[in-house]
């Protein structure tokens, strides 16, 4: 199948998955017992995380495969999947703030999850900073790659810093991890896969049409090897006198 | 001609472009040890570029570069930090490549002994100049990419560049020279190149 | 590995020397922290015991503040005055890089210990062995993340995103040092952590350090 195929094929696929989410998230699926409607955020706010997640492992393999091979066309995998990443992690914190106004009664709490989001975000926003320093592509792409690898290594610490830092002052719980399957409803869970499916569907289809826009976009070296003969000169002592 | 594998510089089909800008179209040049090259042109031909790639540190767009050793870049001016006086700048490098005994030597041959106690930056562009030479000297490169070493340069100036680019062949560097001054250097020079709107000129041009 | 040791040794005295001359650390960092604890206080006060408990905390954020403009001494300042290109070419990547860690180690404590005596004496707060060890600790950390996000950030332009780099890589050793300096906190879980982010960020820091330097 062609490129421009598969292209088109995810973009059906997630534009059906995306109306399936729609009709379960909205109308199918009853509302929560406990959260209310609220809890419908749900079945966006965590595809929205899982596909950021998703992307920045991505960028992490990208950055060092271009970093052993020293192609562009991984570097331009791994800004596509930062792209993503970021936008996603600002709308899952978004959603996720969204979601938790009305039912913790807080914008924001020092969760770890949350915080290491953040700085996942804050992270690969810098990522992209510094791609446009150099004129040299060669020379973006190495940085933007040691960025990458050096803020995706800190991320465990910050996480299990936060976990500790909680542990300490025992505040109230307010995040718990999704139980199991039995805790939730057949129906929202299976709204919740719809989620899921959709947001990644979604996602491969935007990356795989940025790729394209940055495949375009660079342009090979304007010069070209054996086009012309190239000027060759070998010094060698007492040449000019 | 000696073998390819004994020179101290070999660039093949190298060329470097800044996005669309073609700062320097392939080219190959390869220098063997103890050898002077001059590099002419006007400004903006790519002189500058054809030393950063050979010295490797710019990246060539295309080809390869190999140097046997050490290669250093330095613009007239280049070398010591504002605050540090010549002696501590010339010291340091002559610390790095293990060779202090020449320091000394260095800051007398190119008169700056009276003046090595002062900071880098009541210096003259001159006599910064000469502390970029001194620091060329120190480094014992194998491949020394010196750009336009003599700007700044009185007379006397000039003929010391001469100097320095003599003992560096003395021992055994390739020194690759981008100047508008051959007066001077011409005399020291196995061979000179022309770049034109970064194309190489084989002589003569 | 003798000549790694005493190159990074020379690039580190290099960086000493360059300060007793310059003493651009000094004049950059010391009023910084400074104002930064003189205004936290007004910001946080005037409850004396407020004050006393965001005491640790308080200086670890200058601490982290600070290393954003003490960034500018590993390649920003050498790009400047045209010797980038030669230390390149002098050094070995590890001796440039463990000789600007060392240099930059120094600064970040000092300015870990000017932050904790000033909030000692305003603040009316006290520290502990415990949370010098963490001091000296977290400081080396953030030296290892400093040199690398400024060799990246070496131009002037978009200084600002050495900010954005190196908060949060911070973030760590934040944490921990305020936590290890805190008084009736358990400090060695957090003085161990803080060993595991020295680790860290100073193997990744060996490991790219080269990347960043070629041409």
């Amino acid at each position: 199948m062609s490129r421009g195929a598969v292209e088109r094929v995810l973009g059906v696929l997630a534009a059906l998955a995306a109306a399936a989410l729609v009709v379960l998230g909205l109308l199918v699926a009853p509302p929560d017992a406990v959260q209310g409607q609220a809890q419908r955020l749900m079945y966006v706010h965590v595809p929205a995380a899982w596909v950021a997640y998703l992307a920045f492992a991505a960028v992490l393999v990208c950055s060092v495969a271009y970093l052993v091979r020293r192609d562009l066309a991984w570097d331009r995998r791994a800004q596509a999947a930062a792209e993503l990443g970021v936008g996603l992690t600002g709308l899952a914190i978004m959603l996720g703030s969204i979601w938790g106004r009305p039912v913790w009664g807080v914008w924001w709490t020092w969760d770890p999850r949350l915080v290491t989001t953040v700085v996942l975000l804050l992270v690969y926003v810098g990522y992209l900073g510094v791609r446009g320093l150099a004129v040299d592509a060669h020379v973006n792409a190495r940085r933007a790659a040691v960025v990458g690898v050096a803020g995706f290594v800190n991320v465990p610490l910050v996480h299990f810093s936060v976990v500790w830092w909680r542990t300490l002052h025992q505040p109230p719980t307010v995040l718990r991890p999704a139980g199991p399957a039995s805790a939730i409803e057949p129906v929202m869970l299976v709204a919740l896969l719809a989620g899921v499916v959709a947001f990644t569907l979604g996602a491969g289809w935007l990356y795989l049409r940025r790729l394209r826009v940055l495949a375009r976009r660079a342009a090979p070296p304007p010069v070209s090897v054996g086009a012309r003969p190239v000027p060759s000169v070998t010094v060698v002592r007492g040449d000019g006198e | 001609m000696s073998a390819d594998g004994a020179m101290s510089l070999s660039l093949e089909c190298v060329s470097c472009c800044f996005g669309p800008t073609v700062a320097l179209a392939p080219l190959t040049l390869r220098m063997s040890p103890g050898t002077v090259c001059l590099v002419t042109g006007a400004n903006g031909s790519g002189k500058t570029s054809l030393l950063r790639v050979a010295a490797g540190v710019t990246r060539p767009t295309t080809g390869s570069r190999r140097v046997p050793g050490m290669a250093v870049y330095l613009r007239s001016g280049d070398g010591a930090r504002a605050f540090q006086t010549p002696r501590q700048a010339i010291r340091f490098v002559g610390g790095m490549r293990d060779s202090p005994g020449s320091v000394e030597e260095a800051l007398a041959l190119l008169g700056l002994s009276d003046i090595a106690d002062r900071r880098v930056r009541e210096l003259s562009a001159g006599q910064r100049a000469r502390v970029t030479l001194a620091v060329a000297l120190v480094c014992r490169p194998a491949l020394a990419c010196l750009d336009e070493p003599t700007a700044h340069l009185d007379a006397e100036g000039s003929v010391l560049a001469g100097e320095v680019l003599s003992r560096l062949v003395g021992d055994g560097a390739a020194v690759l020279v981008a100047t508008h001054d051959d007066r001077v250097l011409g005399k020291v020079a196995d061979s000179r190149v022309h770049l034109r709107d970064g194309v190489l000129q084989a002589a003569p041009w | 590995m003798v000549s790694v040791v005493s190159r990074a040794t020379r690039v580190a005295l290099r960086e000493m020397a360059l300060e007793a001359g310059a003493r651009e650390a000094a004049t950059v960092v010391a009023p910084f922290v400074v104002a930064t604890v003189v205004l936290a206080g007004l910001g946080l006060g005037p409850r004396p015991d407020v004050l006393r408990s965001a005491a640790p905390g308080v200086s670890w954020l200058v601490v982290v503040f600070a290393a954003v403009p003490l960034a500018r001494s590993v390649a920003a300042a050498e790009r400047e005055e045209g010797c980038w290109d030669l230390l390149r070419g002098l050094a070995p990547a590890s001796a440039l890089l463990w000789g600007k860690v060392a240099a930059l180690w120094v600064w970040l404590a000092a300015a870990w210990a000017v932050a904790t005596l000033l909030t000692a004496a305003l603040f009316n707060a006290s520290t502990t062995a415990m949370g010098a060890l963490g001091g000296g600790l977290g400081a080396l950390g953030l030296a290892g993340v400093t040199v690398l996000f400024g060799a990246i950030i070496g131009a002037q332009r978009r200084s600002g995103m050495l900010a954005v780099l190196l908060l949060p890589a911070g973030l760590p050793a934040l944490l921990a040092g305020t936590q290890a300096s805190t008084p009736g906190v358990d400090a060695g879980a957090w003085i161990a952590l803080l060993v595991a982010y020295d680790l860290i960020t100073l193997a990744v820091a060996w490991a790219a350090f080269p990347v960043l330097l070629e041409g």
